[in-house]
């Protein structure tokens, strides 16, 4: 049997020395996986402090899980070969966050597009490189000759993240992490620049992760979604269950939370409760019962587990404790299943 | 856009170029583009050019000087000792009958020599251990950062005489300068490690690094070209204070003996006494010569980093 | 939404900018940060400025508390600023402060003409701003309460120790921050409570007008939505207005009465946020409103190929 392309297995990370004592962890105990065919949009949502740019370095093999273990192809990222670590960065890439900060400063944009492509054995010759990134510029919707041959900070914002997209087409990964790849970028171009990272899945077969704090865009672009909150899941299952009757108190908050643009539907009736301070350690109970409207007193002894409340949802909430529970293993098995793509 | 204009006088980003991300505009000072920028630099920037202009002057100083004059005069008993300046001996004599003009004129260039030796010397080993250090850390970060740490805590001058005082011997010129730079490379590894440590977090190495790069070429092709400015300040910066180490080597004889360097000029002012006997012309050109020296590599460092460090330009 | 409140001797606008046109000049050419922009606000109203990054829309800000810096200038226009009488009150933050050298500040007052020295007595006093990135210019070796202090006592305010605590208090309290967070640093506050911190140092004053610049955009949607909240319930209780500069769109439906939409340098269209999301006007806005994501419903994103 051909293992995942990634999983995540009861991974917690936590940071700070030993010397620290009750120390959170960023993540806890979260176990997810990504199947590089067919290929997925699968949305990480949190507030900061979510545990969700960790993920996304743990994902990448940038950072060391506490506890739990990381696989690519069923192997341990921390053990791979050499050889085995040049596939990984060839199958696993990133759309970072920041579109002027992944440039080195001294180069030329040209630069961002040649090293993979040098690396990665893309061209055989310089007229062949050239060739291939023209067409990668094109097929994001720039125009080469605006491009190549420019330094980052004479293009605008939004040229930089799609050139960093292009670059992305051009390794051709199997997954694609984009860490809120339009929060830094204009308004007025986010739903432009997300149709081109949807288009990596929807025309180039490739799965996308797209961790982001804006349920909104989560929604407009990915099929399945993880809510978390503080290091732990909230919510997950089929985006528009999640989004359109959400069930967990925290995901009910985030989305009346969300302002409107439309003056006649006013902000969330419910007052907000604001966390308390310090927060509550591992093993505590439910991570938001401090700030839940409907907290019980078994809400503070255990965390609650999986309740598999739709096919294609799961709460962790003991508020539907008639559900079926499910392992935090098995939590992909909520998620809406896509038909083979046509690589197109 | 709010921080860009909040700061002192910035123009806001051109309306026709929306970039999003709130970062000031202007072209940011990088190793490619500081040739252009000195030259620019050099109009404007009154440090720079003066620096530049006492450095160039010393050594149009030495270099014409050995064309008109003859420098085999700044040997001992060449002239008719403890002359005062005057007639055939425009700076004078000095108790061993060196003529302190051809002293002066031999000398000079020598320690800039070995400065320049040192100094350079020590930048590149100091760089290169400071990116072994800063990038790969581990145990090579460990033991190099203490073997800095160690290395600058002794004082400097003590192991430097030490190591000349083993050498025994006549010492030339050249195994001064590697003397010297036997302790240079300590302050550039540590300022430079911590310019690396910081470097180290920018996405556009962990880009490279997701693009399949190697150490070394991130460390060459990423890191370096951004680090040049602070390398060049850092050059200029060791020679000064390899100047400055084997001037006080010398001072204590224990540089080349048979040279005219600056520092061995001062040296034989003190073994004649030539302060007691009022001799001025014997003490005060070698001082007056490492006082150019100086204040033209200090002005230039000055002026260097008004042109790689952004915000003093623009106050400029 | 409560709409603006209309002061009995205070007719007619609390601020008023006329065709202020404020350019950068550099060496190489000229930039028209803003150019030629007019409007109003009314007492007790929330207008907002809404536009991209480029648009104008901090500068017209940073212009109004006469914070333009060279190569920065203001090269025509006129900010009138209508004081407020200082017996009029409204409860809990304590009595208003006279302003030195404003005798009569109920009187309109050109902002432009001002020295620098009176334009300063009024900034906090007059004028309240809650910058972008507030929190991170709180003091870090400061407690909340000096910081609180601060500001009053910049403007001659002379409480005695009981005096202060009762103030600091109750500012606390209308920001609905516990009492103990006045002895507190900066660094021990979450994000959201340094930003209703900042809040309550920009109401110390009793300002007539507060100019939020982006107040939340470095804070989470929840918390956003409990920033938003405080500062429209002390604003309502001040009867102070706000201006409130900003590109989030959505965040502007829910929080102001009327919105200004800029542009590179121009505002193209004004009106009620009813009006400008039921029926836009200026194709700019349209494109605004168009590109914000639904989630209601999911909608073909279109792809742009080949040129730019």
């Amino acid at each position: 049997m051909i293992p995942p392309l990634m999983q995540v297995r009861s991974v917690t990370k936590t940071f700070g020395s030993a010397l620290s004592k009750n120390q959170k962890p960023a993540i806890e105990d979260f176990s997810m996986t990504i199947e590089g065919d067919p290929p997925s949009i699968t949305a990480l949502v949190g507030e900061s402090g979510s545990g969700k740019t960790t993920l996304a370095r743990l994902f990448l093999g940038l950072i060391a899980p506490t506890s739990g273990e990381v696989l690519y192809k069923g192997k341990s990222l921390q053990r791979l070969s050499a050889a085995e670590r040049h596939d990984f960065r060839r199958d696993v890439q990133i759309i970072f966050q920041d579109p002027f900060e992944v440039y080195n400063p001294y180069y030329k944009v040209d630069h961002l597009l040649t090293i993979p492509i040098d690396k990665f054995h893309l061209a055989s010759s310089r007229r062949e490189r050239r060739l291939i990134m023209e067409n990668v510029l094109a097929a994001v919707g720039l125009n080469p000759g605006e491009i190549l041959g420019r330094y980052p900070h004479q293009l605008s914002g939004g040229q930089r993240q799609r050139i960093a997209i292009a670059r992305v087409l051009l390794i051709r990964p199997r997954l694609i992490i984009a860490d809120e790849p339009v929060s830094m970028v204009d308004a007025s171009l986010r739903s432009s620049i997300l149709a081109n990272v949807q288009q990596l899945n929807r025309e180039f077969g490739i799965s996308i992760l797209y961790i982001t704090h804006d349920l909104a865009t989560a929604f407009q672009i990915s099929e399945n979604m993880v809510v978390l909150y503080r290091g732990s899941v909230a919510e997950a299952g089929d985006v528009e269950l999640v989004v359109q009757s959400p069930k967990h108190p925290y995901t009910q908050l985030l989305i009346d939370s969300i302002p409107e643009p439309d003056p006649a539907r006013h902000w969330g009736g419910e007052p907000v409760i604001a966390p308390s301070f310090g927060g509550i350690g591992p093993g505590h109970g439910c991570k938001f019962a401090d700030r839940c409207p409907h907290v019980m007193p078994a809400c503070r002894t255990q965390p609650p587990p999986f309740f598999r409340t739709e096919e294609r949802r799961a709460v962790t909430c003991i508020l539907y404790d008639t559900a079926p529970v499910i392992r935090p293993e098995d939590l992909d098995s909520v998620f809406v299943p896509r038909q083979p793509a046509q690589v197109g | 856009m709010s921080n860009t204009e909040l700061s002192a006088g910035q123009p806001p980003e051109a309306p026709e170029a929306p970039t999003g991300a709130m970062r000031s505009q202007g072209e940011p000072v990088t190793g490619r583009n500081i040739a252009p920028q000195i030259l620019s630099a050099l109009r404007h920037n009154t440090a720079l050019s003066l620096g530049v202009i006492l450095l160039v002057g010393l050594l149009l100083f030495s270099v014409v000087g050995a064309m008109v004059y003859d420098v085999g005069k700044a040997a001992p008993l060449s002239a008719l000792p403890g002359r005062p300046p005057g007639g055939d001996y425009p700076l004078g004599t000095d108790q061993q009958g060196r003529d302190m003009l051809a002293a002066m004129i031999a000398g000079t260039p020598l320690t800039l020599r070995i400065g320049l030796i040192a100094g350079v010397l020590g930048t590149a080993i100091g760089a290169l251990l400071a990116f072994v250090a800063g990038y790969y850390r581990g145990f090579a970060d460990t033991v190099i950062r203490t073997a800095v740490d160690v290395g600058l805590t002794v004082p400097g001058l003590l192991i430097l005489i030490i190591i000349a005082i083993t050498l025994k011997g006549n010492i030339t010129v050249d195994q001064v300068a590697l003397v010297v730079a036997s302790t240079a490379w300590l302050w550039p590894a540590r300022t430079m490690r911590s310019q690396v440590l910081t470097m180290r977090e920018r996405i556009y190495v962990q880009m490279a690094q997701l693009s399949g790069m190697s150490g070394p070429e991130i460390i060459f092709r990423e890191m370096m070209p951004n680090l040049i400015p602070f390398i060049a300040a850092s050059l200029i910066n060791s020679i000064v204070q390899a100047v400055l180490a084997s001037i006080g080597l010398e001072a204590l004889g224990l540089g080349a003996l048979d040279t005219p360097t600056l520092g061995m000029t001062i040296y034989w002012a003190i073994y004649n006494s030539a302060l007691l006997h009022g001799a001025w012309w014997v003490w005060a050109p070698p001082i007056i010569a490492i006082l150019v020296l100086f204040v033209g590599l200090f002005l230039l460092s000055i002026g260097l980093e008004s042109v790689t460090n952004p915000r003093l330009r623009r106050a400029a | 939404m409560t709409g603006p409140i209309g002061l009995g001797n205070n007719s007619g606008p609390v601020l008023q900018v006329s065709d202020l046109h404020v350019y950068y000049r550099t060496a190489r050419r000229i930039i028209k940060a803003v150019d030629g922009v007019s409007f109003d606000i009314y007492p007790g109203e929330r207008f907002g400025l809404v536009g991209e990054s480029g648009s104008g829309k901090s500068t017209i800000a940073m212009a109004i508390l006469g914070l333009i810096k060279p190569p920065g200038k203001i090269e025509s226009g006129e900010i009138v600023l209508r004081g407020r009488s200082p017996e009029k009150g409204g409860s809990g933050v304590g009595p208003v402060p006279s302003l030195p050298g404003f005798a009569d500040i109920s009187a309109p007052v050109n902002l432009l003409t001002l020295s620098a020295e009176r334009m300063r007595q009024l900034r906090l006093a007059g004028i309240a701003l809650i910058a972008q990135g507030a929190m991170n210019s709180l003091n870090p070796v400061v407690r909340i309460r000096e910081q609180l202090l601060d500001g009053m006592k910049d403007h001659g305010v002379r409480l005695s120790r009981r005096d202060q605590e009762e103030r600091i208090q109750g500012l606390l309290e209308s920001v609905g921050l516990r009492r103990e967070v006045a002895g507190m640093y900066p660094h021990e506050l979450s994000g959201g409570m340094k930003q209703r911190a900042v809040i309550a140092i920009a109401i110390s004053l009793r300002p007539r007008l507060i100019i939020a610049d982006e107040p939340t955009s470095a804070l989470d949607v929840i918390v956003q939505r409990q920033v938003m909240d405080t500062l429209r319930e002390v604003q309502e209780r001040l009867q102070a207005s706000i201006l409130m500069v900003g590109h989030d769109m959505g965040l502007m439906a829910q929080s102001v009465h009327r919105l200004g939409v800029m542009y590179e340098g121009r505002l193209v269209e004004t009106g009620t946020v009813e009006q400008i999301f039921a029926r836009p006007q200026n194709s700019y806005t349209k494109m605004l409103i168009a590109s914000l994501p639904s989630l209601t419903s999911k909608r073909v994103m279109p792809v742009v190929h080949g040129g730019s």
